[in-house]
Parts: C-alpha cells; sequence; structure tokens
C-alpha cells in the first residue's frame, strides 16, 4: 500500500497540488486522467522521488531505509534520457546507479532498435522503448508511466504494452499511468481517477465506472447533470456525465 | 479468438467468462483442450492480467476448467453434458440480446416480433433447402 496525505506542492508561486491524499494498493493498475495543470504530472513526479513536496507526506511502505527510487520505474513525458550514450551504455550507466544487473534491452532489441547508435538519434518511439527496457530491468515493485506513449506508433505501442502486461503478470508491480490515450488502457486498469481543478473528482472502478457513466448527446443539458467534462465530437456536444443516477435517467430519455 | 466489447456495461471478467464458456458448450474447445496462459490472454486482447486471472478463477469454481499446477488450464471432462450450463448460456445469450435491443430504443412488443419473425424465415428458409 502506498499512502500519500496531505500533500502541497508549488511551483513558485503556482500552487498544483493542496492537502492531496491518495492510497494505492498494491498490485493495482491505476489510470490517472483530468485536464491540463491540475497536477497529474507532478502526482508522478513525486512518487517518483524525482520532485519534493512542500508539506505533507508520501509513504511507499517499505521497510525502514529502502530508497523508493530503487523500486519505482519511472517513465516521464520528457526524453531527455542519457542522449549521448548508446542503449548499452545507458543501460550499464543505469545499472550502476541502482546496483542492479544491466538490461539486456531484448525488448528494444525486438523492435528492431539498433543498438549501436546515440539515444539521441533514435526515434522517439525507439527511445521510449529502450528507456522502458531499462526501467523495467531493475525489477519495479512500482511502474509510473507519464503522457509519452501518443508519440509512440501503433506497432511499438503493442511490443511495449505486451511487455508491460508481461512484466504486471510476472511481478505484480502497482502501475499507475497519467493522461494516456483511454482506449489504449482502458481494460488495464482497474481504477480510474479524475483530477479536476478542485482536486479528485472520480475515484471508481473500471468496472463500476462504466455502469455510472453515460455520454449524452446535446447542445444544452440541464444543470443537475454532474457533468464530468464535454467534448466536441463531429460537430456535436457529448456530455459525460457521473454519476448518471435513476434521478437523472427518469429526465431523461 | 475472444474480443471485448468497450462500449458494453458488462465487466470484462464476465465478458470473457461467457465467450469462453460459450465456447466450451459450443464444442469449439474440446475437452482437455488448453487455454491460452494468463499472459498470453492478456496480451492479445490487452487486457489486465489480473482480470484474466479472475476469468479462469470463475471458470474452474463453476466447474468448466480445470487448472493443473506448472502445467495450464484445461477444459473439463464432461463438462459439455452438463444441460444446467446449455441452459444458463442460452439465458445469458437472451439477456444480452434484450439489453442490445433496448439499447437501440426497441420496445418489448417490437422485440418479441422481431425475434418471431426472424425465427419464422429461417425455419422457412430450410423447409426450402
Amino acid at each position: 500500500m502506498i499512502r500519500m496525505s496531505n500533500l502541497s506542492f508549488a511551483y513558485g508561486e503556482r500552487e498544483i497540488l493542496k492537502d492531496f491524499n491518495l492510497e494505492l494498493k498494491a498490485g493495482e493498475t491505476v489510470m490517472i486522467t483530468g485536464p491540463n495543470g491540475v497536477g497529474k504530472s507532478t502526482i508522478l513526479r513525486l512518487l517518483a522521488g524525482v520532485l519534493i513536496q512542500q508539506s505533507g507526506e508520501i509513504d511507499h511502505g517499505y521497510p525502514k531505509g529502502t530508497d523508493p527510487r530503487q523500486k519505482t520505474a519511472f517513465l516521464p513525458d520528457s526524453l531527455s534520457f542519457y542522449r549521448s550514450m548508446t542503449p548499452l551504455e545507458a543501460a550499464k550507466f543505469h545499472a550502476g546507479i541502482f546496483g542492479t544487473e544491466p538490461s539486456d534491452l531484448e525488448l528494444a532489441q525486438k523492435a528492431g532498435v539498433d543498438l549501436s547508435r546515440h539515444i539521441n538519434e533514435l526515434s522517439v518511439g525507439q527511445r521510449v522503448l529502450v528507456q522502458m527496457a531499462i526501467i523495467l530491468s531493475t525489477d519495479p515493485e512500482l511502474i509510473l508511466i507519464d503522457e509519452v506513449l501518443h508519440s509512440v506508433d501503433p506497432y511499438l505501442r503493442n511490443i511495449l504494452f505486451t511487455e508491460l502486461i508481461e512484466v504486471m503478470e510476472e511481478k505484480n508491480p502497482t502501475v499507475v499511468m497519467v493522461n494516456l490515450n483511454f482506449h489504449d488502457i482502458e481494460h488495464l486498469a482497474g481504477r480510474v481517477i479524475f483530477l479536476g481543478r478542485e482536486g479528485i473528482r472520480l475515484d471508481e472502478s473500471v468496472d463500476l465506472l462504466k455502469a455510472k457513466t453515460r455520454r449524452v448527446i446535446a447542445e444544452e443539458i440541464p444543470s443537475e447533470y454532474p457533468v464530468l467534462l464535454t467534448e466536441n465530437v463531429m460537430g456535436s456536444r457529448h456530455h459525460i456525465v457521473y454519476p448518471f443516477e435513476k434521478k437523472n435517467r427518469r429526465n431523461h430519455r | 479468438m475472444y474480443s471485448i466489447d468497450s462500449r458494453s456495461v458488462i465487466p470484462v471478467y464476465e465478458q470473457l467468462k461467457r465467450q469462453i464458456v460459450l465456447s466450451i458448450v459450443s464444442g469449439r474447445l474440446d475437452e482437455g483442450e488448453k487455454l491460452p496462459s494468463i499472459r498470453e490472454l492478456a496480451a492479445a486482447l490487452r487486457i489486465n492480467p489480473n482480470t484474466v486471472a479472475k476469468t479462469y478463477r470463475q471458470l474452474e469454481t463453476d466447474g468448466y476448467v480445470t487448472s493443473r499446477k506448472g502445467l495450464g488450464v484445461f477444459v473439463s471432462a464432461g463438462v459439455r453434458e452438463l444441460q444446467s450450463n446449455r441452459i444458463e448460456i442460452f439465458e445469458e445469450l437472451t439477456d444480452e440480446y434484450i439489453s442490445k435491443a433496448a439499447g437501440l430504443g426497441l420496445n418489448a412488443d417490437e422485440i418479441i416480433k422481431g425475434l418471431a419473425g426472424r425465427l419464422k424465415g429461417e425455419i422457412e428458409h430450410d423447409k426450402n433447402e
């Protein structure tokens, strides 16, 4: 169990998180979504130990003296990862930091990445794959994936998800994914968290979420509907209503 | 082989369970035949391996499959003959049909008429053959 309690974080004057609380069960797969600028990536960075909160606490549930960073695989949204090295050099370097065996980069090899080239000469998709191969090799108990996969083509993305699923099956890590394309991961996540400016607006298992959510297509929607978000789909307005309750249903249809 | 309907409100483990049961009862999966590994099926459908594990556990509880340690999950012997399984599947198919038809805005009368007409058509079609 990972417990984030009363976390507050600000970039200078700009407050991103305030008194934020979240618990993650060991082995669950969680998707965090919501509009830009509400702190989704910040939550990942705090969990990864890349950023430190101004107040509050994160308890990763490890024995005392464990550095959570050693048990975390973090795929950030910007790929500034060991650019001037070849993938093999990067794997060695990373293993040195974490005190683990270097990744054999099988994942990247499978996808046809030329391992003798420098990382900054690879395509974005190939870079993501190299990075994924390296971070997964450290036997993580926590896997954090930020919004990077939209720049990866479907072929490489498929290889990536297959690898992730294998690791999930074998090691049962806790997985947190931010803002990925919902269709890519809707059956991968067991729990969805929707973050708004006021904090968590929705926290629900995927199974229940589907049962409780309706897409209403209408120009205007009565104000008593709890609209989670509104999007324009080919010229018409789609309102995602959650929770869609019986009393609403009577008014509709 | 199997597929998950994203728009369905039926949970993924349940969708998967129904499809596997259907392929067992209909004989597409033979007695003693091995089911795909959790990993293979999860990767192929891009679903959480825990979901597949849950499906397999339920199938085992219901007696459709037997898991053998280290070897995999196999279709149980004698499961096809159980009439109760057929009835259960038929009821589930019917429920699914009704909920999908209702989703199109059809009422009970229209659903029954549509189904009856279709069945009649099929019977006559059979006669002509």
